[in-house]
């Protein structure tokens, strides 16, 4: 998409990208441009934010400030309290003063300029909102390929293109032909290096002999400028006098975008007019919202909960604030949102401890309010996997853990699936909100429950038991045959006699790590399973349980009789001891009912209240 | 003469007594585990290992460090993992199980390794305000019924001790509460072939085989201990359905004919387990 400017019958004309969806009390700064006619005319800033963009008027220029919205509407500078303030667009449906008061709003795709005038006009900006974008790249590293760009020439019109970005090392080339309305051709060349993950500065060089009239018989330009990959590429590319300088930027070419109209860019003059008029504002509205709600970091779906928004009589702007964040399908809003009439169904997802409040509101007032007391997860989990034929020791085992612990963590509830092993009786709890505190005691694990609870990242303790042992990693290199791992076992599916899945060392330690992030170090780790700290009295029987597939292939590597227990090497569950406040593990035997367990450290070791 | 010497001889008297009186009356004669000294003794053992976990859930590891000298193993056994949970370094209470295994003698108090543990028991400071882990028959059962098959399923540990710690765990029944029974019948078939005593008895599951206290599954037992074959991959009897039918003990029958290359307990499985 892009714009031009150009220094003009004293007019300057400039193209402004708004971004997507850019909404927010947040002010963000995307980039600023200063307001000149011309040398030593500087009449103030404009400031595009993420969340919209600030005018800045410079008190010493005399004359109007307008902004102009869909080219019908104006406000001049006299007309606000502070004509020489500041006056800030928020979003690209609402329009501030710089008082906060409203001004005007946009439907999403309208054109928004500023002008200046003093008797006559002096400056110009256009853009247009972002949420025409259509799918701008994410990330620099996503740009080679091809890509559609639209937009509009001042002068030379409307035109569309293609973009076409190769990288080779570190740098990016970009090749882009235009096609004005009128078949005359604009092409443009320019090499890229990477700035940060969404920035490329760029050396341009531009060929527009179609444009030689217009651009009073220039027809090269070049220059430096940015381009952000999410946004639109800044810079300024001038003929060799200076009198002319290019914006642009492009859209992500693809089927589903080429049916979306182009995007609004380039410039206007004030005096261009015809768009739709704004619509109406709200009178009524309605928040339904939860309550409470969990954050849970790691999974945050799992911390989901509808809100259900209504409005009536016309457009509303909702407000999100605090310990979370709204989503239209799997789309993050970004506040303010605005919303048309109707009945709205969006997704709460918490993010932090603390409330979020979301505010409807109309024109002139509030529609309506809500908060939703958002809490961040914190789990304790008492997993018991594969049993075998001991399966009669369950009951005692698993009562016996959780009369340990769960009556020491105040305020936690307690979820269990008990003797029917039923799943569903832990998932139908697990995320309820009502308690953002839990103990979930499992009496059957299987590995993908195992690692579903780890993944949510907001453990703080781990009991785990089950039958357990030692072997190399299925599928690891030749060179580490030798180096067995300590590896339990999960239950098949729902029933704790049968097994299920192995899981090792390194497997647990990469999933505990989520949890870490979030809460810091876990209270305790429990891993009561024969060999969890060693093989112990085990040695004599070190090869027994390995994966047959596995031993076949230490035999191979390793020759036959395969390697003595103190000939090999080993990686325990030890290897968490930095992931706890306190880890035990075992070396050889772990079974006795939980008797080998020294409930007394766990306890000490138990932080409920942080 | 102690008061565990005195409950011995008083066993033994009710033992003989029992054995004498179903002799008499033509009965079939109690099996070991049944008999009242065997019943006596789990008793014993029993509120031995209460006594063991409540005194060390509350950092007292004196009880303990006294029973590495009792004459059950069982119970030495036991108090070496509560020394462990007091945090006794895991070479010595390592040494110390292997010291304390089946057949062995109590742990002289002259004993190096005992001197050890009664150095680190000293540096244990007892925590009288921490929460006794007070544990009723059922729980003492199974820490003790752990340890046997602990001991069971280690390989080196040679077949005919495996019938006799069987053996020993069945006489626990007696320790427990009428309502706790079921577990021993249970633990029975863990240590045995769960599948052929159900096809057997016509059960299909094995709490409905335990539900009576697991007489019918004692029974059965003794009915088939001849053809039981210890399965290294199972870590635990099977039934040899061919001596049985033969009506000839598994041992000696398998002597004349041999198991094949993949059967019966040369047969590998892919999810041993341990």
């Amino acid at each position: 998409m892009p714009s031009i400017r150009l220094a003009h019958a004293g007019a300057l004309l400039l193209a402004l990208a708004l971004p997507a969806a850019a909404q927010s009390t947040v002010a963000t700064i995307v980039e600023e441009a200063q307001l000149r006619a011309g040398p030593g005319a500087d009449y103030g800033v404009l400031t595009t934010l993420e969340q919209g963009l600030r005018v800045d008027v410079n008190a010493a220029q005399a004359g109007d400030a307008f902004v102009r919205l869909n080219q019908r509407y104006y406000v001049r500078s006299s007309d606000l309290d502070q004509p020489r303030g500041t006056t800030t667009v928020q979003g690209v449906t609402v329009v501030y003063d710089s008082q906060g008061r409203r001004v005007g709003q946009l439907a999403a795709g309208d054109k928004v300029e500023v002008s200046f005038r003093r008797g006559h006009l002096v400056g110009l900006r256009g853009w247009a909102a972002a949420s025409a974008v259509h799918a701008p790249a994410k990330r620099v590293e996503a740009l080679p390929g091809r890509w559609e760009t639209t937009g509009r020439l001042t002068p030379g019109g409307e035109f569309t293109g293609t973009v076409t970005v190769t990288k080779s090392g570190d740098d990016y080339a970009f090749s882009a032909e235009l096609e004005l309305a009128d078949g005359k051709k604009v092409s443009w060349t320019a090499t890229g290096k990477e700035d940060s993950e969404r920035r490329v500065s760029l050396e341009v060089t531009l060929d527009a002999p179609g444009l030689a009239g217009a651009l009073s018989g220039q027809t090269k330009l070049e220059g430096s400028g940015r381009y952000d990959v999410r946004r639109y590429v800044r810079g300024t590319w001038r003929s060799k006098d200076g009198s002319v300088q290019l914006r642009d930027r492009w859209t992500r070419w693809s089927p589903a975008d080429a049916s979306q109209p182009g995007e609004g860019g380039g410039s206007s003059s004030p005096d261009e007019g015809g768009a739709t008029p704004a619509a109406g504002w709200a009178t009524q509205g309605e928040i339904r919202a939860p309550a409470r709600a969990l954050a849970v970091p790691g999974t945050p779906a799992a911390g989901h909960q509808k809100v259900e928004v209504s409005v009536e009589g016309g457009k509303a702007r909702l407000v999100i604030r605090g310990a979370g964040r709204l989503l239209r399908g799997s789309e993050v809003l970004t506040s303010p949102v605005e919303l048309e009439a109707g009945t709205h169904e969006l997704t709460l997802e918490g993010t932090a401890d603390g409330d979020l409040s979301l505010k409807l509101e109309g024109e002139h007032s509030s529609l309506a309010t809500s908060q939703t007391a958002v809490a961040v997860e914190r789990l304790y989990l008492l997993l018991f996997g594969y049993q075998g034929t001991e399966e009669h020791y369950l009951v005692g085992d698993v009562g016996k853990t959780r009369r340990n612990i769960a009556p020491h963590l105040t305020g936690f509830q307690v979820v269990e699936d008990g003797e029917s092993y039923d799943q569903d009786k832990i998932d139908r709890l697990i995320d309820d909100p009502a308690n953002h505190r839990k103990v979930i005691v499992d009496w059957a694990t299987n590995r993908d429950d195992l690692f579903r609870y780890l993944k949510r990242g907001t453990v703080r303790g781990i009991v785990w038991g089950s039958h357990g042992f030692m072997e190399p990693f299925p599928g690891c290199p030749d060179e580490e045959l030798d180096l067995l791992e300590s590896r339990v076992w999960s239950s098949q599916g729902s029933d704790p006699r049968f097994t299920g899945h192995r899981n090792f060392v390194r497997e647990w330690k990469a999933a505990i790590e989520a949890s870490i992030k979030t809460h810091g170090k876990l209270d305790f780790i429990l891993m009561h399973s024969c060999c969890t700290g060693a093989i112990g009295s085990y040695a004599d029987e070190v090869w027994d349980y390995t994966k047959s597939e596995t031993k076949l292939r230490a035999k191979q590597v390793l020759g036959e009789p395969l390697p003595e227990h103190d000939e090999l090497r080993y990686n325990s569950f030890d290897d968490l001891k930095g992931q706890a406040g306190y880890l035990k593990t075992y070396v050889g035997p772990s079974y006795y009912g939980f008797n080998d367990v020294s409930w007394w450290t766990i306890r000490r070791s138990l932080n409920p209240t942080r | 003469m102690s008061l565990s010497a005195t409950r011995f001889a008083l066993a033994l008297a009710l033992a003989l007594g029992a054995s004498s009186l179903a002799l008499a009356q033509g009965e079939r004669p109690l099996p070991p585990w049944d008999r009242p000294v065997s019943q006596v003794e789990a008793r014993r053992v029993v509120g031995q290992v209460q006594q063991l976990v409540e005194s060390s859930s509350q950092r007292d590891g004196r009880p303990a460090l006294a029973a590495l000298g009792d004459e059950s193993w069982l119970v030495r056994q036991v108090a070496v993992i509560r020394l462990s949970v007091l945090e006794l370094d895991p070479a010595t209470c390592e040494e110390l199980r292997k010291q304390s295994g089946p057949g062995s003698e109590p742990l002289p108090q002259v004993d190096p390794l005992r001197k050890k543990a009664a150095a680190h028991v000293a540096t244990i400071q007892p925590d009288p305000q921490a929460p006794a882990e007070e544990i009723d028959e059922l729980e003492a059962a199974r820490l003790v019924c752990a340890v046997l098959s602990e001991q069971l399923s280690r390989k080196a540990t040679p077949a005919a001790q495996r019938l006799r710690l069987v053996q020993e765990g069945l006489s626990y029944r007696h320790a427990l509460k009428r309502k706790d029974r079921p577990w021993i019948g249970r633990q029975l078939l863990a240590w045995t072939d769960q599948a052929q005593a159900l096809a057997d008895l016509g059960f299909k599951t094995a709490k409905q085989a335990a539900a009576d206290g697991g007489l019918k599954l004692g029974e059965w037992y003794v009915d088939n201990r001849a053809y039981l074959y210890w399965h290294p991959s199972e870590r635990r009897f099977r039934l040899d359905l061919a001596a049985r039918k033969a009506k000839t003990p598994s041992a000696e029958f398998r002597e004349q004919t041999p198991w094949g290359e993949d059967e019966g307990p040369n047969e590998r499985r892919e999810s041993p387990s341990r």
